[in-house]
């Protein structure tokens, strides 16, 4: 999840860390509500993805790179036809709704542009 | 309304007629089945979710009254995402109550194509005007934001027809949640008007129950079974007995119910709806979209085939759209308040099906696109991305994964002959129906003219399974006037049968 996790706004690292639970809570429980056979085929697709996606995660750099990379490898994967490109589209749908409805992520969203640079300062 | 109307034990009832599902076509059949006197239990999936618990957050809405929260697709070969309610009130509770009548010449055509009986323009206006002042359909006054004003500009600047909306609302305050079921209980929804009084008659309620089946014998649905859940998530079962069955669980689910009962004759393979594609509109300008209502005029020069508008904007919501294509679109995230979602919606050629899967409450539901509706989709895009430049926007943006966007209206003609890219076209729909399509052609019906299914005398759909084909409308009034048709003609039907019975037993 950390990967397709927005970079922006930017959150100190505890407040990042907080959005990226609830927003993996979001995202199973969002899961579990789906049709039944969305779920078997976004289990079969993400274990697919697991691997690829772990390699990309243990290769050198800081988080940033490996951002990038997974960025790069989901940008390919969503140009391909048939369902993973849907399924990457499905769990950044899932993600990015639960991580700009956090609290401190909207707020930040809503803050008029003077606030939002004091609160990045 | 008051109460959660959750069952906590064991029923087994009986009720002069059970009606399976509350958005607008169950409500209306209940209110005319009430008003009648006649006893009636009404049967819902979801939860009863009251103004005051509904949430400001979409991730929240979606799970309270969404059904499987809004990860509902028909798939083929470009998935079209779709979104149904599952609440009390159905879809009445997440649309945007906008009001509309089908085009009278539509409506005599199916009359002619599906050998309707009674189904003119005239035949239906008083249905229309009952549903009209059940929901107080009316303009919105006063300034009703940038995203409309956008749009209007827009329209007007290309010389085409652009036509302010009614809505059924009473005093709308602009929470811009309309999709979210509305906290003030402005939006008229079912769930504000026709079901409390309906419970007020005496009518039954219950949520959180599912039907599983019909029971079936002699031409008649005998009981129907169900499965309620209680507060602590067990199974409870739950049997109606009723002289009236109606199915109003909309146009998936009522073809799901038939086909699991072993009805199967026309049934949940004519399913239509209306392919919509979404474009991001860049402006130079705030437009603060997430503070106004959704638009309330759309372009309608071009109706009933393609109509263009405006969709629901919040932060999170855009995101939503950006998430397509994340690598390239994100970055619009930091510029969201400049940011407004149109929409070009189309009536399609072509069809679904829906098929009930084993041990699975969603059924599988495909769609296939005509290759006419891939060009429709290109002309609707090209046609909103001109109004859309013509009403000063920086830069538009197709719901096409991959592609880079548009900065002028030239550029923006790319899908106005060549074709859109299959593979990468994100289709996604609102309204669906005709899976049960109504007439007296016995080749191409699932009931007669008054939605009682063939061979089953005392089962009647009413909802958007009814609507002959797509409507090119906002269906909420279609599927209200239907089903108030639809359960007078059962009562009348019912009453003279009854009546005969009484004068055979006399003499």
């Amino acid at each position: 999840m950390e990967t397709m996790l927005p970079t922006w706004p930017l959150l100190d690292a505890e407040t990042r860390e907080a959005a990226r639970k609830s927003t993996t809570n979001y995202v199973v429980a969002a899961l579990r509500r789906a049709p039944l056979h969305v779920r078997l085929g976004v289990a079969i697709l993400s274990i697919m993805l697991a691997a690829p996606v772990a390699i990309l995660c243990l290769g050198a750099g800081g988080p940033g790179a490996r951002s990038v990379r997974a960025e790069r490898f989901y940008a390919w994967l969503q140009t391909l036809p048939g369902p993973l490109g849907s399924a990457v589209r499905l769990y950044r749908s899932m993600t990015v709704l639960a991580f700009f409805e956090y609290p401190a992520v909207a707020a930040l969203l809503l803050a008029e542009p003077t606030e939002q640079k004091g609160a990045r300062a | 309304m008051k109460g959660s109307f959750r069952p906590g034990a064991a029923l087994d009832l009986k009720a002069d007629a059970v009606i399976i599902g509350s958005g607008a076509g169950g409500a209306s059949v209940a209110d005319v089945l009430t008003k009648a006197g006649l006893s009636v239990v009404m049967i819902e999936e979801g939860a009863y979710v009251p103004a005051r618990q509904a949430s400001a957050l979409a991730s929240e809405a979606f799970a309270a009254a969404w059904r499987c929260g809004g990860l509902t697709a028909a798939l083929g070969e470009t998935p079209i995402a779709y979104a149904e309610g599952r609440c009390v009130g159905g879809g009445t509770e997440i649309n945007s109550a906008i009001a509309q009548r089908t085009a009278p010449e539509l409506l005599e055509y199916w009359s002619r194509l599906y050998r309707i009986d009674d189904f003119s323009a005239d035949s239906l206006a008083p249905y229309y005007e009952r549903a009209e002042n059940a929901v107080s359909a009316s303009l919105t006054p006063g300034p009703l934001g940038a995203p409309t004003d956008i749009l209007r500009r827009g329209g007007e600047a290309m010389g085409w027809k652009v036509s302010d909306l009614a809505r059924g609302h009473k005093d709308c305050r602009g929470a811009n949640r309309c999709s979210f079921v509305c906290p003030n209980a402005a939006k008229q929804s079912m769930a504000v008007t026709l079901l409390p009084a309906a419970v007020q008659r005496g009518m039954t309620l219950l949520a959180h129950t599912r039907v599983k089946r019909l029971v079936i014998a002699g031409g008649r649905v005998r009981e129907l079974r169900a499965v309620a859940r209680d507060s602590n998530g067990y199974s409870i079962p739950v049997r109606v007995r009723a002289d009236l069955v109606f199915s109003c669980a909309g146009a998936i689910h009522t073809p799901a119910l038939l086909l699991r009962s072993g009805i199967t004759h026309r049934v949940g393979q004519t399913l239509r709806l209306h392919p919509t594609i979404k474009v991001t509109a860049q402006f130079n300008e705030r437009i603060d979209a997430h503070a106004s209502r959704l638009p309330l005029v759309a372009i309608t020069e071009f109706m009933p085939d393609q109509r263009l508008g405006g969709s629901l904007f919040t932060p999170s919501v855009f995101a939503i759209s950006l998430a397509e294509d994340w690598a390239r679109r994100g970055d619009l995230m930091t510029d969201w308040r400049r940011c407004a979602s149109y929409y070009a919606m189309i009536r399609p050629k072509g069809i679904g099906s829906i098929k009930p899967l084993p041990f699975a409450d969603e059924p599988l539901v495909r769609f296939r696109l005509a290759p006419e509706d891939w060009r429709a989709l290109g002309q609707g895009l090209t046609r909103l991305s001109q109004a859309m430049f013509a009403a000063g926007a920086r830069r538009v943006i197709p719901s096409i994964t991959g592609h880079a966007g548009w900065s002028d209206a030239s550029q923006a003609r790319e899908f106005e002959t060549a074709p859109l890219p299959k593979n990468a076209t994100n289709l996604m729909t609102i309204h669906l129906f005709s899976s049960c399509p109504p007439g007296e052609h016995p080749d191409a019906c699932a009931t007669d003219s008054y939605g009682r299914v063939k061979g089953i005398e005392n089962l009647i759909v009413a909802d958007g399974s009814s609507i002959p084909e797509a409507p090119g409308v906002n269906p909420q009034m279609t599927i209200m006037a239907l089903a108030f048709r639809a359960a007078e003609a059962t009562l009348a039907a019912t009453m003279k049968s009854r009546a005969n019975a009484a004068a055979r037993e006399s003499n």
